[in-house]
C-alpha cells in the first residue's frame, strides 16, 4: 500500500482538471493552442477540449483559437496571446453569474453571451480593466498599453489608473487616455486580420441562416438583446389631421 | 363606390387590427419554444463545437429570436472552420450590419468582394450592403420621403389632392456617446378640388441634440428641442393660420426587445397671421408604450393631453387615446412572385379624443372617435403605393353626431 500511495496521488492530480467544472470548450484551434489548468501540466487544446476555471490559455506565434463558453460567449485569440479564465460563474436556469478573464499579452475579440448582458464582463490587463456590457469588443494589449474597441452592444468602459471612461459609440476606441475617437478602417482591418488571419476566400453559398435579404433592411440597428428604437414614434399623422380638417377643428385641429 | 367603401371601412379596420394582433400573437408565443430549442442545440454544440449542421441550426434560431450577436458569434466560428466560404462571410457581414457594427460589416463585405468568387447575385447583394454601410457610417445622414395622393370624403362629398414630405437630418457630434443633432422637417398640404373647405398647409421644423442619457447605445434617449410650426388655411374668404414656437422634450427608451416607452412634452406660443384671429399658448404631452411581438410588428398606445389658452379667455383641453398597429410582411416566392410587389405594410388605428372648451361662462364638450386602416405596397425598394381609409364620428354631446368617411390613395418615394 505505501508503494501505491504516490501513484494514487499522481492519478488524483492528473484527474483534477477533468473533474473541475467545465466552463467552456475549444471551438477552433489552428495550429496549436495550449491550456494550463490550475495545478496541472500544459496540454494541447484541440477542438472540443473542455476548459476549466483558472485555466491559462495561450496561442503560439502562429496559433489562433476560438473558445465557446457555457453562457454562449465566444472569445477569439490572436497569435501570441495569453489569457487566464479566472472568473466564470453561470447559472443556466437564471442566467445569473459573472465572467472575468485576464489578458496578459496579445489581442482578443469578445462576443458577449448571457452573462455580459446582465452585468459587465471584465477583462483585466496588467495596466487596465475593461468592462463590457451587452457588447462585442476587440482588446489589444501590447507593451504596457491596453486598447479596446467597441463593436456592438450597449457600452464599453476602461479603467486606467483609477479613472474610468466609457463609450457607446460603434467603433469607439478606449485607451490609456480614455476615449480616443473612432477607430480607423485601416487599424480595424489590421486587428481583424491579426485575429482571423487573411481571408482566403473562394466560392460558396451562405449557410442560410436567414440573417438578411438581398437588400439591406431600412431598419436601424438591433441590440444584442433585441432592443430597437422606433423611428416613427413622434411622426405626425397627416391622414388623421386631414380627416379632422374635413370636419374642422376638434381633437386633431391644432389652434382651435 | 364611395358608399360601398364607407360601409366596409369599419369592418376593414377591425379586420386590420385583428389581423395585426393575430399575427403578433403567435410570434410572441413562439419565442419561449424557440429559446428552449436553441438551448437544446447549444448543449449539443458544446459537445461538438465544430458540427456545421448544429452551428447553422443555432444561428438560424438566434436570428429568429432577434439575437444577432449570437448569430455573429456562430458565424465567426463557422467562417473560421470554412474560411473559403464566401457566402458564410457575407452572412457574417449582415449579422454585424444588423447589430450596427458597420465598420466590421464593411471589412467583411470588402473581403468578400475582393475574393473575386462572388456570383452575380452575391456581387449585387454585397454592393448594396456596402453602399448602405457607408451611408450609415457617415457623419451626416439624410432620409425622408415625398408622397402625393388624392382623397375623397363621402358625407361631405369632397375630393382633392394631398401631399406630404419629411426630411430628417442627423449630424454626428463626434463625442464618445455618439450624440446626434437631429433636425426634422415635415410638410403636409391638403388641396381641395372645390372651395367648400379650406386648403391647409402645415410645415414643421424640429431641431435639437439627441442624448444617450445612461451612456448606453440602446438605453434612454432624450432630445430637448425647439419646434417651429407654420399653419395656413385658405378659404374662399380669407387666409387664416398661425406661426408657433415651442420648446419640448422627446424621450424614448427601449426597455427590452418587446417594450418601448416614450414621451413628448412641449410648451409654446402661437401668433395668428390675421389681426382678427387670436393667439394662444399651448401645452402638449404625449405618453406612450410600444410593444413589438416580432421585428415586423409594432403596436403603440399613446395617451395625449393638450391645452390651448386663447387670448380672449377660451381654454380648450383635449384628452386622447390612440392605439395603432403596423405589420410588415414579405409575400416571398410562390405563384404571386413577380405579379405583386414583394414588401407590404398593413396598419390600423383607433383613436378617441374628448375636447372641452371652456369660455368662462359656458363650457362644451365634443367626443371624436376615429378609426382607419392602411395598406402599403413597395413597388420597388423606395417607391410605394398606399391605400388608406378612415372614419370619424364627432359627438357634440346634445344628441347630434356628425360623421365623415375618408379614403385616399397616394404614391410616395422614400430616400
Amino acid at each position: 500500500m505505501p508503494r501505491l500511495l504516490p501513484l494514487l496521488c499522481l492519478t488524483a492530480l492528473l484527474a483534477a482538471p477533468a473533474a473541475a467544472q467545465q466552463i467552456g470548450t475549444v471551438a477552433s484551434s489552428e495550429p496549436t493552442l495550449r491550456g494550463t489548468p490550475p495545478g496541472a501540466a500544459t496540454r494541447t487544446l484541440a477542438i472540443g477540449t473542455g476548459l476549466v476555471q483558472d485555466e491559462t490559455v495561450a496561442s503560439s506565434a502562429s496559433g489562433r483559437g476560438q473558445l465557446l463558453f457555457l453562457d454562449q460567449s465566444t472569445l477569439t485569440l490572436a497569435p501570441n496571446t495569453t489569457i487566464v479564465l479566472d472568473r466564470f460563474v453561470f447559472d443556466p436556469a437564471t442566467g445569473a453569474g459573472e465572467m472575468g478573464l485576464r489578458l496578459t499579452e496579445g489581442a482578443l475579440r469578445f462576443i458577449g453571451g448571457t452573462l455580459s448582458r446582465g452585468q459587465e464582463a471584465t477583462i483585466t490587463t496588467p495596466t487596465a480593466s475593461i468592462g463590457i456590457r451587452g457588447s462585442t469588443t476587440l482588446v489589444l494589449h501590447r507593451g504596457s498599453e491596453t486598447y479596446a474597441i467597441f463593436i456592438a452592444g450597449d457600452r464599453l468602459c476602461i479603467t486606467v489608473g483609477g479613472t474610468r471612461s466609457c463609450t457607446s459609440r460603434q467603433g469607439g476606441v478606449l485607451g490609456p487616455g480614455g476615449y480616443m475617437g473612432s477607430v480607423s478602417g485601416a487599424f480595424l482591418a489590421d486587428l481583424l486580420r491579426l485575429l482571423d488571419g487573411l481571408p482566403p476566400l473562394g466560392p460558396g453559398s451562405g449557410p442560410g441562416t436567414g440573417i438578411g435579404g438581398p437588400n439591406p433592411s431600412d431598419r436601424g440597428p438591433v441590440s444584442p438583446e433585441g432592443e430597437e428604437f422606433d423611428p416613427a414614434l413622434f411622426d405626425d399623422d397627416a391622414f388623421v389631421n386631414f380627416l379632422m380638417e374635413v370636419l374642422g377643428g376638434g381633437s386633431g385641429g391644432e389652434g382651435g | 363606390m364611395a358608399f360601398a367603401l364607407s360601409r366596409v371601412l369599419p369592418t376593414c379596420t377591425a379586420l386590420a387590427v385583428a389581423a395585426t394582433l393575430a399575427l403578433a400573437g403567435p410570434a410572441a408565443a413562439q419565442a419561449p419554444a424557440l429559446e428552449s430549442q436553441r438551448q437544446a442545440v447549444f448543449a449539443q454544440l458544446l459537445a461538438a463545437p465544430a458540427d456545421r449542421a448544429l452551428m447553422l441550426q443555432y444561428a438560424r434560431l438566434s436570428v429568429q429570436l432577434r439575437d444577432f450577436e449570437a448569430a455573429a458569434a456562430t458565424l465567426e466560428r463557422f467562417v473560421d472552420l470554412e474560411p473559403r466560404n464566401v457566402g458564410a462571410r457575407i452572412e457574417l457581414a449582415i449579422a454585424y450590419f444588423a447589430l450596427g457594427a458597420y465598420d466590421v460589416a464593411a471589412y467583411h463585405l470588402a473581403a468578400a468582394e475582393a475574393s473575386g468568387a462572388l456570383t452575380p447575385e452575391q456581387a449585387a447583394q454585397v454592393a448594396r450592403y456596402r453602399d448602405e454601410t457607408a451611408e450609415r457610417d457617415a457623419p451626416q445622414q439624410l432620409q425622408g420621403f415625398v408622397a402625393l395622393g388624392r382623397g375623397w370624403t363621402r358625407e361631405a362629398d369632397l375630393q382633392g389632392g394631398f401631399g406630404s414630405a419629411a426630411l430628417e437630418w442627423r449630424i454626428d457630434l463626434g463625442d464618445r456617446h455618439a450624440t446626434q443633432w437631429v433636425t426634422a422637417l415635415s410638410y403636409a398640404a391638403y388641396l381641395p378640388g372645390e372651395q367648400t373647405f379650406s386648403q391647409r398647409e402645415v410645415t414643421r421644423l424640429r431641431s435639437g441634440p439627441e442624448f444617450r442619457l445612461a451612456g448606453d447605445a440602446y438605453g434612454p434617449r432624450l432630445q430637448p428641442y425647439v419646434e417651429l410650426t407654420w399653419l395656413r388655411e385658405d378659404s374662399v374668404f380669407f387666409t387664416d393660420g398661425y406661426d408657433s414656437v415651442a420648446i419640448g422634450l422627446a424621450y424614448q427608451n427601449p426597455i427590452d426587445a418587446r417594450w418601448t416607452v416614450y414621451a413628448d412634452l412641449q410648451a409654446g406660443e402661437a401668433d395668428p397671421v390675421n389681426s382678427f384671429s387670436q393667439g394662444f399658448r399651448f401645452h402638449d404631452a404625449r405618453l406612450g408604450a410600444g410593444y413589438r411581438p416580432s421585428r415586423d410588428t409594432r403596436i403603440r398606445a399613446t395617451l395625449g393631453w393638450r391645452q390651448e389658452d386663447f387670448d380672449f379667455g377660451l381654454v380648450e383641453t383635449t384628452h386622447s387615446l390612440r392605439i395603432e398597429a403596423q405589420h410588415s410582411f414579405d409575400i416571398g416566392g410562390g405563384a404571386l412572385r413577380g405579379a405583386l410587389p414583394r414588401n407590404w405594410e398593413v396598419g390600423a388605428f383607433v383613436q378617441r379624443a374628448v375636447v372641452e372648451e371652456d369660455f368662462g361662462f359656458f363650457t362644451s364638450e365634443t367626443t371624436d372617435t376615429l378609426y382607419g386602416g392602411a395598406l402599403r405596397a413597395y413597388v420597388t425598394e423606395a417607391v410605394f403605393l398606399d391605400l388608406r381609409g378612415g372614419r370619424m364620428e364627432r359627438d357634440f354631446g346634445f344628441g347630434f353626431v356628425q360623421t365623415e368617411t375618408f379614403y385616399g390613395v397616394q404614391i410616395g418615394w422614400e430616400f
